[in-house]
């Protein structure tokens, strides 16, 4: 069905899509580009331990689903488990960190396997096979106390208190058990820059380019997610913000220099420029809260990976309506707001001139609903934000593993009817 | 005391000042403490909490102005000054506070506005927003039994038959649950126990749409909301 030459003719026009959209600008129709690894599983008949697991299922799956939806980008990232142990080596080796972050974030479950990381629950490990991964701190793996210690000696204390505590196999450093996982993880770092171009050939072949597969973790999330635990951090921002903040200020270049790297790597690799950038913490603080301690830093990092040359894809989860006026700071045209709960049309009357939106229907809909029902949303949708460019249809997060088949083919079909320009 | 009031009992013209005097500077007292866990002041609500317990006074009342503070960081809330990290930390705080309180407190024995049986619904292991409902229903006056996270309907059932709930929370962060909480609520209408209950769903992921494929009596991604919801229900019985 796809000759290579039209396939990569395909890939180039999408691409050129999203770019056009990303400007703020009308191309031909909207694109539709969505982050979804277990709806492709289920489609392909696969299980999404397969998913998490077997490479070349995984890669299967994939392309079956990029061929028969052919959607403008699919994300088909997993997982973020070795985040903290490749911070640890931002200092000593930046490059080396970079893979290091990267690796379970394209490399599946083998990463959480040789580490044992109390991050991830996944499925056919901790969970069941068919169900979805989850990532939970149970405890803090850093108290209050030791904000001190990281303030001191940030790659030390990570390295030597903080990552002992995170990876059950580094529980006792030195030991054989760390050894080696140290060395199957270089073992299976070593596999992953043929397996990625392997899997992004594949999906170049079928005319898919990714919507992303740079990343840029932000300084706050990244305490909350992987240091302290959701409540906690919250209480630290009352209880001793100053140490907060410091902390965010030591992480920012750091984490910098993760957005360009790996938007380097995608831009050479996949011709996208865009780096995702989950944000986290914006739904749940106040106007005032988010700019102390998120945006002060997180903005900064996107002025500078646009200055690089790439598109940050701000993933701002949850809502972001009382927020929506601080979009307004970054630079304009050169950057993607993806929304998750937020009024889209409040959000475009507000930023819609100088940033593109993206955002779509309820996921419930397309769990619950039905084609028709799926149907009228998206016409609504698109009535209301397509006008004047600078939109791309899209969905949350991951948020359509349970999704019913017919009404992820009435969206498909819903978006080329009435996305046209 | 005896001293003080004349022979009808009735107290001076001094006496009846002082009394006032004394009084007023306790009402001033509790909304003092009100206001500190309403600003979120740490330091103040629990000093202030100390302070009236050591004096000897009624530890409903300090148990109420908490409340009043609560029912403030509440308002607060659904008119946008607050948001949910303010919520976090009122609830930290009143937990806190309740430490302070709760062993003055197992004398009297207060009767609960209601009981819930909550809990993340199987397959689901986020707590957050499950930990934030269940502080703002036990300021509230509910009595809250958590069933924990990644629960199975079969928890939830026996849970119903045990504590015999007018309440049933479901809480969840991720799409998935969906489909489970649709199955909780079957295996609760099997078990012939979906009558005696009102179903309340709670997280990031539901909606109308959600509610409804559920089979729920309402729906919130707000705690507040959720427990203003709960309590028009326990009025309503």
């Amino acid at each position: 069905m796809f000759e290579r030459k039209t396939a990569e003719k395909l890939y180039e026009e999408k691409l050129e899509r999203l770019e056009i959209a990303t400007r703020v600008e009308e191309p031909d129709r909207v694109p539709i580009a969505v982050n979804t690894i277990y709806f492709p599983a289920r489609y392909a008949g696969i299980t999404y331990h397969d998913m998490f697991y077997d490479y070349s299922k995984y890669t299967e799956a994939a392309v079956k689903f990029a061929k028969d939806f052919n959607w403008d980008a699919v994300g088909y990232l997993r997982s973020f488990e070795s985040a903290t142990l490749g911070l640890t080596l931002a200092g000593y080796d930046p490059a080396l960190a970079i893979n290091v972050v990267a690796a379970s974030v394209l490399a599946g479950g083998g990463v959480h396997d040789i580490l044992g990381d109390k991050y991830s629950s996944l499925p056919g490990r901790e969970l069941p096979e068919n169900v979805e991964a989850q990532f939970r701190i149970e405890e803090p793996f850093m108290s209050a106390d030791e904000y001190d210690k990281l303030l001191e000696n940030p790659f030390g204390f990570l390295a030597e208190t903080v990552v002992p505590r995170i990876y059950k196999s580094l529980e006792r450093p030195g030991s054989p058990e760390a050894i080696g996982a140290m060395i199957k993880l270089g073992v299976e770092l070593g596999k992953f820059p043929p397996v990625l171009s392997e899997f992004i050939g594949k999906m170049k072949q079928v005319g898919c380019p990714p919507w992303y597969i740079a990343l840029a973790p932000n300084p706050l999330d990244t305490l909350g997610a992987f240091l302290r635990d959701f409540d906690s951090l919250m209480l630290d921002m009352y209880r001793v913000p100053d140490k907060v903040k410091k902390v965010c200020e030591a992480l920012t270049p750091l984490l910098t220099e993760v957005g360009k790297a790996t938007g380097k790597i995608s831009q050479e690799a996949t011709g996208s420029r865009r780096v995702f950038f989950p944000i986290w913490y914006n739904t749940y603080l106040s106007p005032k809260m988010y700019k102390e301690f998120h945006w002060a830093y997180t903005k900064r990092m996107i002025d500078e990976v646009v200055e690089a040359g790439f598109t940050p894809l701000m993933c701002f989860q949850g809502s972001h309506d009382h927020l929506l006026e601080t979009v307004l700071e970054v630079p304009k045209g050169k950057t993607i707001a993806w929304f998750d709960k937020t009024d889209l049309r409040k959000a475009k009357e507000v930023i819609g001139d100088h940033a593109c939106i993206a955002g779509g229907i309820s996921p419930s809909l397309l769990i619950g609903g039905t084609p028709q029902k799926v149907e009228e949303n998206v016409k609504n949708i698109m009535e209301e934000l397509k006008p004047g460019g600078g939109f791309i249809f899209t969905l949350p997060f991951n948020a359509i593993g349970d999704a019913k088949v017919e009404n992820v083919k009435a969206m498909t079909e819903a978006v080329i009817k009435y996305g046209r320009y | 005391m005896g001293k003080t009031i004349n022979k009808q009992g009735v107290k001076s013209e001094k006496q009846i000042t002082l009394v006032y005097s004394r009084w007023g500077c306790l009402m001033e007292k509790f909304e003092e403490l009100a206001n500190a866990l309403a600003d979120l002041n740490e330091e103040k609500t629990l000093r202030t909490t100390k302070e009236t317990l050591e004096a000897g006074e009624d530890p409903v009342e300090i148990l109420e102005s908490c409340r009043n503070g609560i029912t403030i960081v509440g308002d607060r809330f659904e008119r946008g000054e607050y948001f949910l990290s303010e919520l976090v930390m009122a609830a930290e705080i009143f937990k806190e506070a309740m430490e302070l309180v709760r062993p003055k407190l197992e004398k009297v024995v207060a009767k609960p506005l209601g009981k819930i049986v909550i809990g993340t619904v199987k397959g689901d292991i986020h707590d957050i927003g499950k930990n934030i409902a269940i502080a703002l229903l036990e300021a509230a006056g509910f009595e809250v039994h958590d069933l924990g996270v990644n629960t199975p309907p079969e928890k939830f059932v026996d849970a119903i038959k045990e504590v015999n709930p007018e309440i049933v929370g479901m809480s969840c962060l991720l799409t998935l649950s969906i489909e489970s909480m649709r199955k909780t609520v079957e295996a609760i209408r099997e078990a012939n126990l979906r009558e005696g209950v009102k179903v309340i769903i709670g997280g990031g992921r539901v909606d109308e749409v959600a509610c409804e494929y559920i089979v729920a009596d309402a729906y919130t991604d707000n705690a507040v909301r959720g427990v203003t919801i709960c309590k028009k229900w326990i009025g309503g019985k």
